[in-house]
């Protein structure tokens, strides 16, 4: 019976509520795409985890392996695993004869390396001629800054070489890399003929390894563990870097797929409307049905059934839709991922999306099918006796509580963490009660505010908005939520572009130089213009360990009960501290007071500054002593002050600072930050300091800020991406929010135009409701949207809030200008057609 | 639907249209109201030829020259008795407060003056109707058509609702033309046009 009546029903059901449902599509699509190109992303570092190093493990450090680790690599060897090892240099290349020198990066690679992936190279296949003597390849910028490209020669110390090729990709190293400088890759042999490493000149020295084996591995970080320690080694293995890849992107996708729960929930909105217009339209063969002897169980269950089965059909397009974007991603991304992204249909995440998708369709319809349950047979004979029924006040609270429940859970479900999903939750359920009693505030208002002296038309527009059978609640809410989710997703990602923007331009420093000695500081701060020299600023690093804290040993910390236990990442880690005598620009003593006002301590103790974070991890206090090894030196301390810092600022910035003076003796080193004008004069500063100063290493701000300009503008893309799934989503939903009094709307305009209202009058009244409608919702859904993404940025991210002024206003009026614009066009028939027909057909 | 139709109806006559269901009854009624266009033929309102208006000029011709009264009423149900009496008058620039007082006096006329600020759903069906003719009748209109006006009410309801019509089209020297299956109803009118597939016969 049920079956019987659900199928005969459908068929007039699915094409007045089948569009509505791609809403529901909207939303599985983005869930189905985001979760499964996360596990394609996850999957294929996994798989591919080997390319990200070119090998298995990389023993790294400033200088070449010891006798014990040579020793090692060589058993390895005969073990039958290849090694290889690379030198990474900076110098300068110049094009001869003489042209401006340009700071370059070496690499100086053994035969062999990348063990695993390919290097692609233009023309193709020339990696292997790498090892010729007297040739090298390029990255592409050598091109533009060189003015050198293949088949030219350049001068890198005291020998000239030849490009031979481009290289346009490097499985192994993607990102930051190329901020230091353009690179070049050559042989050993060819290293040692440009002679540029010198004594005290600064190279790293790389042995790759390959052994797929994990045991291997393990056995041998176990056993030269302390050996690698002794010698300044790191050593890292392939599986490693990758999981810590998964992990982030991972993190990440979780976020992304939390918009696209964003965007299904909206979806679930247009189908809660769709059907309640529907329902409303099916009341008379609804009593009809009843009359004839249909339970009021058995009528609802028949709708129940229509809308899941619709709902199956949506999140099915859904599902199709959303494996067809997995697909479009890898390219969407392109530059942006570290490995080669093959996609992979996942049933499971498919069936999840779908299941998710009919769940909400199903959760969202019960509400508005309760109606269907209420209606007397009665009515078949009556029309008013529908207005009669009583609603059944435990079924409808029941829905509700039900309601909450799946969007609470689903929440928890899609966030990273269960705290994350309920923190969601909670902030749709307050946009969703803040814009509710915004409408209900209107509601009041405009009764109260009703202008009596306003043209006619206005007025009736206005109180269009508190008379019975008002649509000001249900579209503020679908309008305003709408609004909020797109302004969330706006203003997360103009602050997250804002807080990565590095600010070059104009008066901010640009060129960071460090590893720089005592008696080489003033000569390097010689080096910038004239003009910026006063803003240069120079600052000492003491590298040091935690020896003690209290005059307790790192060991007996760590037996301390957890509320007094330092965490072991703030006790072990290498401090880089420095001293101030002044407070740097982004940090504030929150606690104690700074070195003149601080009290005194015994003699033979240093005054030192913590940051406040980090004295919470190491569960120190003003007066609490600390004990640093500076290299070697046993140095006994006083915390004096706590300071809060702004770690964002591009800044120097210090966990632990000490008091000048009693220190200067101490081994340190200094960083030089400033500004070195435009790009060629950053370049002369930079070949100065290589030709005077081989064992400075520096960063060039502006190439940095190019490579993330680069990475974000892929982010962009893939949130972009979601953010016209949440704004076509809204859409439907604005569109089924006005359809609900649509049949009302056009009776009344109908009859306005009988009894002699032009089309400008009609179109006017509609246009001063819908437009205060917008205003309101776009103005409600806006400052909830600053509000939680001010949440997001600063509790999430840690970083300010900033808006875009241009996004939001453009937000704001496109919000506004759509919904006269589906408003009008709900109406358009009547304008087209005579009105006596509508009012005929209304009957 | 109509064909061959040639007729004339003089100011201030009552005049009748009867004739079997589909017999195009409410058809001519909205042509001679300009709510529908014909495919050939004119129709002319005291001086102003409607369809050499366009849809526009015509509303505001109605506006201020027609009156409606429909068999279901037709009242906006989220306006309260005297906002739909002052609909019309909004419509020409008369909704200030003598328009206001005008309605009133109106609604009062056809009995309804405690039951102002009362919204449709909250009045019967008798009550809705003399709503409806209070509102054709407030902008004194020359002209007022009447479709069914008694089709939904009971016997008694639709007598008052007749007489009242007669009553207001006298002191309002409106012509009045009503579709009716009505044979009393039509009785009482001056004139009788009987309509059979479409022409007129009588």
């Amino acid at each position: 019976m049920i079956g019987f009546l659900a199928s005969r029903e459908a068929r007039t059901t699915l094409p007045r509520v089948g569009p509505y449902m791609l809403s529901i599509a909207l939303g599985v699509a983005a869930l189905v795409s985001i979760h499964s190109f996360r596990q394609d992303v996850a999957r294929s570092v996994r798989d591919e985890a080997q390319l990200l190093m070119g090998a298995d493990l990389r023993l790294q450090g400033n200088a070449p392996l010891g006798p014990a680790l040579s020793a090692m690599i060589d058993s390895v060897e005969a073990a039958g695993h290849a090694s290889a090892g690379v030198v990474s240099a900076v110098s300068m290349a110049s094009p001869p004869p003489g042209g401006t020198p340009r700071l370059v990066q070496l690499r100086a690679v053994e035969a062999g390396w990348p063990f695993y992936g390919e290097i692609e190279t233009r023309p193709a296949g020339v990696w292997s001629r790498v090892a010729e003597p007297g040739r090298i390849l390029v990255d592409e910028a050598i091109a533009t800054q060189l003015g050198r490209t293949i088949g030219d020669s350049v001068t890198i110390g005291s020998a000239n070489f030849e490009i031979i090729g481009v290289v346009r990709s490097v499985p192994t190293e993607v990102g930051l890399q190329t901020a230091i400088g353009a690179r070049i890759w050559m042989s050993p042999e060819d290293l040692d003929a440009a002679d540029i490493i010198g004594f005290g000149s600064l190279a790293r020295y790389t042995t790759y390894v390959t052994m797929p084996a994990l045991g291997e591995r393990a056995a041998i970080e176990t056993r030269y563990e302390a050996v690698m320690q002794a010698e300044g080694i790191d050593f890292d293995t392939a599986v490693e870097e990758a999981r810590n890849l998964t992990r982030a992107v991972g993190f990440l996708g979780r976020y992304l797929a939390l918009i696209g729960l964003g965007a299904l929930l909206l979806g679930g909105v247009g189908v809660g409307s769709a059907i309640g217009v529907f329902v409303r339209e099916r009341l008379p063969s609804i009593a009809v049905l009843r009359c004839l002897g249909a339970s009021q169980n058995e009528v609802f269950a028949a709708y129940l059934l229509q809308a899941g089965a619709l709902g199956l059909f949506g999140a099915g397009i859904g599902a199709v839709a959303g494996v067809g974007i997995q697909h479009l991603l890898p390219a969407l991304l392109a530059g942006v991922m570290p490995v080669p992204i093959t996609p992979r249909v996942d049933l499971l995440t498919v069936g999840a999306g779908i299941a998710v998708g009919v769940w909400v369709s199903l959760v969202f319809a019960l509400l508005p099918l309760l109606g269907v349950r209420e209606v007397p047979p009665l009515a078949a004979l009556r029309s008013d006796a529908v207005d009669a029924a009583p609603a059944n006040r435990s079924l409808r609270a029941a829905a509700v509580l039900f309601l909450a429940l799946s969007v609470v859970g689903t929440s928890v479900l899609e966030a990273p963490s269960t705290a994350d999903g309920l923190v969601f939750a909670a902030a749709l359920a307050v946009a969703v009660a803040v814009l509710w009693g915004s409408a209900r505030l209107v509601v009041g208002l405009a009764r109260r505010l009703l202008p009596e002296r306003a043209p006619w038309p206005v007025r009736q527009g206005v109180s269009s908005l508190f008379r019975p059978g008002n649509q000001t609640i249900s579209v503020i809410l679908a309008l305003g939520f709408g609004t909020f989710i797109l302004g969330v997703i706006g203003g997360v990602q103009s602050s997250l572009a804002t807080s990565l923007a590095l600010e070059i331009d104009g008066t901010r420093p640009n060129l960071l130089l460090f590893d720089v000695q005592r008696d080489q500081v003033d000569g390097v701060r010689e080096l910038f213009p004239d003009s910026l020299r006063a803003g240069v600023d120079v600052t000492p690093l003491v590298p040091s360990r935690i020896v003690a804290i209290r005059g307790m040993e790192r060991s007996e910390l760590d037996t301390l009960p957890p509320p007094v236990r330092p965490s072991p990442w703030a006790l072990r880690r290498e401090y880089r501290n420095s001293w101030r005598a002044e407070p740097g620009r982004g940090e504030g003593v929150v606690e104690g007071a700074w070195w003149d006002a601080a009290p005194e301590v015994e003699e033979g103790v240093l005054r030192v500054s913590l940051e406040d974070d980090v004295a919470e991890d190491l569960r120190v206090t003003l007066g609490d002593r600390i004990t640093w090894d500076v290299a070697g030196q046993m140095i006994e301390t006083e915390v004096v002050s706590l300071r809060s810092v702004e770690w964002d600022q591009l800044e120097p910035n210090f966990f632990v600072l000490f008091e000048p003076g009693a220190i200067d003796h101490l081994p340190a080193t200094w960083i030089v930050f400033g500004r070195a004008g435009d790009e060629d004069t950053r370049a002369a500063v930079q070949g100065e300091v290589v030709r005077r100063y081989p064992n400075v290493s520096m960063l060039d701000i502006g190439r940095i800020q190019e490579v993330i300009d680069r990475i974000l503008s892929g982010v962009d893309r893939a949130i972009g991406f979601l953010a016209g799934f949440a704004a076509i989503a809204g859409l439907i939903v604005l569109a089924g929010a006005l359809a609900v009094t649509r049949g009302e709307r056009l009776r009344e305009a109908a009859l306005l135009r009988t009894l002699g209202a032009d089309r400008r009058r009609i179109l006017m009244i509609l246009g001063v409701e819908y437009a205060i409608l917008g205003t309101l919702a776009v103005a409600v859904g806006l400052s909830l949207a600053t509000g939680a993404s001010w949440l997001v940025v600063t509790q999430l991210f840690q970083i300010d809030l900033d808006l875009d002024p241009v996004m939001q206003g453009g937000l704001a009026l496109g919000v506004v200008t759509l919904t006269l614009v589906v408003g009008w066009v709900g109406t358009r028939g009547l304008l087209v057609h005579p009105p006596l027909r509508v009012l005929r057909s209304g009957e | 639907m109509l064909r061959e139709i040639d007729l004339e109806i003089g100011d201030q006559e009552i005049a009748a249209v009867v004739g079997p269901s589909g017999s195009g009854k409410t058809t001519l009624l909205g042509l001679l109201a300009g709510l529908d266009t014909p495919t050939a033929g004119t129709v002319t309102l005291g001086d102003t030829a409607l369809f050499d208006l366009d849809e526009d000029a015509r509303a505001r011709f109605r506006a201020r020259n027609v009156g409606f009264v429909f068999q279901s009423f037709h009242l906006l149900p989220a306006l309260t008795a005297l906002e739909n009496v002052r609909i019309p008058l909004e419509l020409v620039g008369e909704g200030g407060r003598p328009g206001e007082v005008r309605a009133r006096r109106l609604l009062e006329r056809v009995g309804l003056g405690e039951r102002t600020d009362h919204y449709p759903s909250q009045l019967s069906g008798g009550e809705q109707q003399r709503v409806a003719v209070a509102r054709a009748f407030v902008t004194r209109p020359r002209i007022l058509f009447a479709d069914e006006p008694t089709g939904n009410l009971d016997r008694a309801t639709g007598e008052r609702i007749v007489t009242l019509l007669e009553e207001l089209n006298r002191e309002a020297e409106t012509t009045l033309v009503m579709v009716t299956h009505d044979h009393d109803l039509a009785a009482r009118a001056h004139r009788v046009i009987r309509l059979a597939d479409g022409a007129i016969v009588a």
